[in-house]
């Protein structure tokens, strides 16, 4: 399939989430090491490696490449 | 086959949609890929019966790829021709609400046999008469595990939000959809949503988490869709997803109590024999013309419209400035299931037309409706008079459409004349007068006919172009 249509990140977040329980459940799952981070440092890193997984490395510093 | 490539087909690059005018015919092309998804859409149980249903457009695969359809394209498709198309741009929100919940119901169908639509454009839909029919048939797609519906966001922005902000009184369907052909952004939406329907739970993820989530994550790469993937997202969520939407949809409702024209066809200001008058004037047009399309400019509840259906027109493309009447004329026609009259909200003073993909993607519908018969009743005194179109611009547009026209002409003196005319400078609007007009009108139409309407204060022509 070639979907021709960039589903942008935060409209797949907010579709899986509009799928009510199930939705929320999946959402869940993929932070859930962010949430339970508040009380454990190893979710706290794991949670950090996801972010880095998802996000890539320079999510902190948005920086558009000039030129 | 003398094909020509339809100036709305540009996005998909598996699939392109082909005119051919000389015989009316529209062919889509498929590459090896969307050939793939057309036979796994055929072969699904829900195929037959959308096309027994017109759910979906008749569509029947041609032995060979004709010739002058350039292209990567391993297969062709023909589809039946909806008599003329429409925008959503035109459509009041009955209209864009049956095309999103028909739009909804053939992507759950879908979905359950392991399908999906590509997109979730409203030009996807199209109307014959008051019946919504899904004409992109190259937008089914196979499903791939964990994949969202990419058709998600574009569901949003040009369905849900404007229904959502017409039924909240935040925006008018359909003048707040003829800037852009992309819809409401869920940031705009959020920002004009009122705060009752923020706290609904359903509008506040679609709508108000949507557009923070979209601001916060804007420019960067992240990999939603496959971290989500990896947590077990699949068709049971886009499944749930469109139940939800559909629940949403569903429960909008758009206050139509009143409008400026809503009482108008209750026609107080004729008597009954002008009415009749008027009525065996433009019967007797239709009957010796015989149109295969009339275009109703001034609709309002599609009296006439039905009555040139009545004898012998085949197609009526209703129109009105009035998006309230045109509702109103719209789910009459749908509770009959009619086929035959398209009601649309046009206003001749503010038209949409061009944009899109450089101002050619979407055309203007005075180009899209090829008339047989323009029928102008009422209606010139509100041009001329109220919004100060010069008569000879009428005179114009009506001759460019190339048909004969059925023109009502209310005199000055003719009491609802004669009331914009009091709002005027003086109470005049200068070449709005007898003469004045008739020479407008014979420098492009010769005047085949011509009745004066009982009280006399209405001129009625039948106009030939020459």
């Amino acid at each position: 399939m070639f979907a021709y249509l960039d589903p942008g990140a935060g409209s797949v977040l907010i579709a899986a989430l509009t799928a009510g329980f199930a939705g929320v459940a999946v959402v869940f799952r993929m932070y859930r090491d962010r949430v339970l981070g508040v009380f454990s440092k190893k979710r706290r890193t794991q949670a950090e490696e996801a972010r880095q997984q998802l996000l890539g490395t320079d999510a902190e510093e948005s920086v558009e490449p000039k030129g | 086959m003398n094909l020509r490539v339809d100036p709305g087909s540009l996005h998909d690059p598996s699939s392109q949609v082909f005119i051919d005018d000389t015989e009316g015919k529209v062919v889509r092309g498929l590459d090896t890929e969307a050939l793939a998804d057309f036979e796994a859409l055929t072969a699904t149980d829900f195929w037959p019966i959308a096309q027994s249903s017109g759910d979906i457009v008749a569509t029947s695969r041609l032995d060979h790829v004709p010739a002058s359809m350039s292209g990567p394209w391993a297969a062709a498709l023909e589809h039946k021709r909806i008599p003329v198309v429409s925008y959503p741009s035109e459509w009041t929100f009955s209209m864009l609400k049956a095309a999103a919940l028909l739009h909804l119901r053939i992507l759950q169908e879908a979905v359950a046999e392991g399908l999906v639509t590509k997109d979730a454009n409203p030009y996807n839909v199209q109307f014959e008469g008051s019946q919504p029919t899904f004409i992109d048939v190259g937008s089914f797609t196979r499903i791939r595990s964990g994949e969202p519906w990419y058709g998600f966001r574009q569901f949003c922005e040009q369905f849900l939000n404007p229904l959502v902000l017409h039924a909240y009184d935040r925006l008018e369907i359909p003048k707040s959809l003829r800037g852009s052909v992309n819809g409401i952004p869920p940031t705009m939406a959020s920002a004009l949503l009122p705060r009752r329907a923020r706290l609904r739970p359903a509008l506040f993820t679609t709508i108000v988490l949507h557009a923070i989530a979209e601001r916060r994550m804007a420019g960067r790469d992240a990999d939603v869709t496959g971290a989500l993937r990896k947590a077990g997202a699949g068709p049971a969520l886009i499944s749930a997803q469109i139940s939800r939407l559909e629940k949403i949809v569903e429960s909008l409702e758009s206050d139509t109590s009143n409008s400026e024209w809503s009482g108008y066809g209750e026609r107080s200001h004729y008597s009954e024999a002008g009415v009749s008058a008027k009525e065996e004037f433009v019967s007797h047009t239709v009957r010796s013309i015989q149109p295969s399309r009339v275009l109703d400019l001034g609709a309002n509840d599609g009296a006439f419209s039905r009555l040139a259906l009545r004898h012998g027109a085949a197609y009526a493309i209703a129109t009105d400035s009035d998006p309230v009447v045109i509702d109103r004329l719209y789910r009459e026609l749908s509770s009959a299931g009619d086929k035959t009259t398209l009601p649309l909200c046009v206003d001749l003073t503010d038209m949409g037309g061009g944009g899109g993909w450089a101002g050619r993607q979407r055309s203007n519908l005075l180009e899209r409706v090829r008339p047989e018969l323009v029928l102008c009743l009422a209606l010139i005194h509100h041009l001329a008079i109220t919004a100060s179109v010069r008569v000879g611009a009428i005179v114009d547009v009506l001759a460019d459409l190339g048909a004969p026209v059925v023109l009502e002409l209310p005199l000055p003196e003719d009491p609802m004349a004669a009331r914009l005319l009091a709002r005027k400078r003086d109470g005049k609007v200068p070449g709005y007068g007898r003469e004045e007009i008739e020479t407008e009108i014979r420098r492009r139409f010769t005047i085949a006919r011509e009745t004066t309407l009982p009280g006399d204060t209405r001129i009625i022509y039948e106009l030939r172009p020459s």
